[in-house]
């Protein structure tokens, strides 16, 4: 077992003989009292019986194994290294198949909300008719667009991928932490993390029984189809290209589901269709998977400066001529300062009561609650409300008081641009860093497909923030990220 | 060319697809029993059993049934008893070649002998101790490098044609059998979420999966990827794309070797494609796939055989017994 302070470790004697937890955290693999949790206690020791070593060499190995299959990232601000592996240590974050029954209809219902809500927002707006959203909120969205009001998406579904940001509070329960709703990434590594645990701990994998996520792409890839009226149709994935963080993700999905990968540049628009360019001519293409943000998605409308989109393609969209995955618009949903209203949007359209909690927040733009925000900033984590990636952010108990200061400016400035949150202790989960177990924050990004039915990928991405002590996940930010395991029922 | 040289070179790359085919079923396989799809049992006994080596597995191993990767992996791999393991395949490669090294280019030679010394003298194995995946990932890269620097370094003519004739049919061999063992190894009753994965992991075994994405009249069900194993014209290790490649091979040969008259073998691989390709898939697939596999398998044989014959041996007998009658 394993204790909180120094001293003897009863039966573990290998990697996990040094594992320390962290105190009011709950940890994904061990009980608060050091015993390794039931679902995984064989694990446990069976990785217990490795040797540090030995381990450290099994990690080199699926290193490897990572950089040749060229599963890398690439860090904006890191030029001339473009290509990094995301670090990725062996030990799997598990989750039970109770926990996961529970966590699978939440996000299904969660994000069946939402989709109604996007299609109410760019339509007769019930919702705020009704004032169960206040409608000055909404329409202050930087991801509300009126110009896409009373277009009516081929296939008329609006998310067709979401990744919902889950984290686990010190009592076990899972709460909401964030909606994306536009570009999703980091499903690759789901992929990629998967295939090489396998590859490098066949032996332990094997002991346990994991819901496989293999078949992803080509699960979506169906959906997509699923939704156009043809049954024969071209599908694509727009990247913005080689430059982009996540293009490894572009490429690969592209290969698994079958697509052509296309940039801007080798698609246009004629008479409200799109095409492709191809060495035998233009080709209708009938489904675009976009990886590009809306802004840039078309200089005609949004971003006239953009070169990465395609001229005329919300014509296109408008004219139900081809599908955007996901759809335009989306960011409304996915806005930090509409997060809290999500359970309201439950209620309201599905009659149902919310199956998973979320994370208290307050809204700067409320009088009374940014009183309560910058009063209390060194205790807060203040977002911006349409950052993504760790960016924008101020964490309140370790920035100075220059930064305390700067933001105390920017949320009275432009109010509807913040919202705060109560420091959450996420759960951790032993982690292999610096040839040692250690225990690190992780967060759960599982992703949920949308075509005809509803889909979740069993698990999702588990990220892990490396630096000791440290909450922010995020790639671009040190983060890192392991396998995740959701047992099949017994 | 000389006869016994023509032999050695129809040989070659035969010997090259089965190793690089054992690698590749074994990586799949690994990865799929891990997801809980199959048994252990299910999963390695067809395959021991692919190429007819059951009865020696028996033997070596006894009682200890199918059910045991380490020893399937011992068994394809490395066992001596296994006239079908990748050392022994790999053995066989390398002493018919040093039989032609003059036939063969320098830098064919070169990375054959390299592969061969990297697999005995400790290299390979302390990669296969270490990590399996990577050892069966190399082996497949080498043999893509040997395909590779042959296309690359010889001259098309006799030799290197017989050498493609070998290695397109023992090609399309080896992807009906496989075919064969999975789809008799199908379980229909289980759900749909499985079957797609299930043909997923044999595309896979092809590294078909991605070739057969690209096309969007495909789905993954047990008729679609039949149809793409087997009829895809432009996929190079589907049966009928392996026989067409065989046969203009052999009309090469035929206009080297000066010969009016097509031979045995050649008017049998010719009536066979045709038959492949103006039958109708939809009752191919549908009706007694099982039956019509079993039958090519053993058409793709006797047609090895009677190349054996046409070429090789049959010729020198006639013209003995025509100078001493």
């Amino acid at each position: 077992m394993v204790q909180y302070d120094e001293g003897s470790v009863g039966q573990l004697s290998g990697i996990f003989s040094e594992y320390r937890l962290l105190e009011n955290t709950y940890d994904e693999l061990f009980e608060s009292s050091g015993c390794p949790r039931a679902v995984v206690e064989d694990l446990i020791y069976s990785l217990d019986s490795v040797s540090p070593d030995q381990f450290e060499s099994y990690q080199e190995i699926a290193n490897y194994i990572l950089r040749k299959n060229g599963t890398t990232f690439t860090v904006y601000s890191e030029q001339g290294n473009m290509d990094k592996i995301f670090p990725f240590d062996l030990i799997p974050r598990v989750i039970s198949a109770k926990e996961w029954q529970k966590i699978e209809r939440g996000l299904i219902q969660r994000v069946n909300a939402l989709n109604i809500f996007l299609t109410d927002i760019y339509g007769e707006q019930r919702i705020l008719k009704e004032k169960v959203i206040p409608l000055e909120h909404v329409l202050a969205s930087a991801g509300y667009f009126e110009s896409l009001r009373h277009i009516h998406p081929l296939g008329d579904t609006r998310i067709n991928v979401a990744g919902i940001d889950l984290i686990r509070r010190c009592d076990g329960e899972f709460l909401v932490l964030e909606d994306n709703l536009r570009v999703p990434s980091g499903v690759s590594y789901v992929l990629e993390n998967r295939l090489t645990l396998k590859n490098t701990l066949p032996r332990v994998f094997q002991q346990n029984k994991i819901r496989s996520v293999d078949d992803y792409p080509t699960k979506f890839i169906e959906a997509l189809r699923s939704l156009h009226p043809q049954q024969e149709n071209m599908a694509v994935i727009l990247t913005p290209g080689p430059y982009n963080s996540a293009y490894f993700e572009h490429g690969f999905l592209a290969r698994k589901m079958g697509c052509h990968l296309a940039e801007g540049n080798d698609l246009c628009v004629e008479q409200d269709k799109v095409f492709i360019k191809t060495t035998r001519g233009l080709k209708q293409v009938d489904i675009i998977y976009s990886r590009v943000n809306d802004e840039w998605l078309d200089p005609e409308v949004f971003r006239k400066d953009s070169l990465l989109g395609v001229k005329g393609l919300v014509k296109a969209y408008a004219a139900r001529n081809v599908i955007l995955a996901n759809a335009l618009g989306n960011g409304v949903a996915d806005d930090k300062a509409i997060y809290p209203f999500v359970p309201a949007m439950i209620r309201y359209y599905l009659n149902e009561e919310p199956i998973l909690s979320q994370v208290e927040t307050y809204l700067a733009s409320d009088a009374k609650q940014r009183e309560y925000i910058l009063k209390n900033l060194d205790q807060l984590v203040v977002k911006t409300v349409d950052a993504a990636g760790g960016y924008g952010m101020l964490f309140g108990p370790s920035a100075s008081s220059v930064e305390k200061k700067e933001f105390e400016e920017k949320i009275k400035k432009n109010p509807r641009a913040y919202i705060a949150q109560p420091i959450m202790e996420l759960s951790t989960c032993p982690t292999w860093t610096d040839k040692e177990m250690k225990p690190r924050r992780v967060d759960l990004r599982p992703y949920i497909v949308r075509g005809k039915e509803t889909w979740v990928l069993p698990g999702g991405l588990s990220r892990v923030a490396l630096v000791e002590g440290s909450y922010v996940v995020n790639s671009s930010q040190g983060g890192g990220s392991k396998d995740t395991w959701v047992l099949m029922d017994e | 060319m000389i006869a016994h040289i023509a032999e050695a070179c129809f040989w070659l790359f035969r010997y090259l697809e089965r190793i690089e085919t054992t690698a590749r079923l074994i990586n799949m396989n690994h990865v799929f029993i891990l997801d809980g799809e199959n048994s252990q049992e299910d999963s390695w006994k067809p395959i021991i059993k692919l190429n007819g080596q059951g009865k020696i597995y028996e033997k070596i191993y006894k009682e200890k049934g199918y059910g045991n990767d380490s020893l399937a992996c011992q068994f394809l791999t490395w066992e001596e008893q296994n006239p079908e393991s990748i050392f022994n395949a790999f053995k066989n490669q390398r002493e018919n070649a040093r039989s032609i090294r003059d036939t063969i280019s320098s830098e064919l030679w070169n990375a054959l002998n390299g592969f061969w010394l990297w697999l005995t003298l400790g290299e390979g194995k302390e990669l296969y101790n270490k990590n399996k995946y990577l050892f069966y990932e190399e082996i497949i890269e080498n043999t893509n490098k040997l395909r590779g620097i042959f296309y690359c370094s010889m001259r098309q003519e006799e030799a290197f044609e017989f050498i493609n004739v070998g290695m397109m049919l023992e090609r399309a061999l080896q992807t009906a059998r496989i075919l064969l063992i999975k789809i008799e190894g199908n379980k229909k009753e289980n759900l749909h979420e499985f079957q797609g994965r299930y043909w997923l992991a044999l595309l896979k075994i092809f590294c078909a999966n991605e070739s057969f994405l690209k096309c969007p009249y495909y789905d993954l069900t047990r008729e679609s990827v039949s149809e793409f194993l087997i009829f895809e014209n432009s996929y190079p290790r589907a049966i009928l794309f392996c026989l067409k490649h065989a046969l203009i091979s052999f009309s090469k040969i035929r206009n080297y070797v000066n010969i009016e008259n097509y031979t045995k073998s050649e008017i049998e691989l010719s009536t066979l494609m045709d038959n492949l390709e103006h039958c109708s898939k939809l009752s191919y697939i549908n009706a007694g796939l099982n039956q019509h596999l079993k039958e090519l398998v053993l058409k793709i044989e006797n047609i090895c055989v009677q190349i054996q014959v046409d070429f090789f041996y049959k010729q020198f007998d006639e013209l003995y017994s025509n100078i001493s009658g």
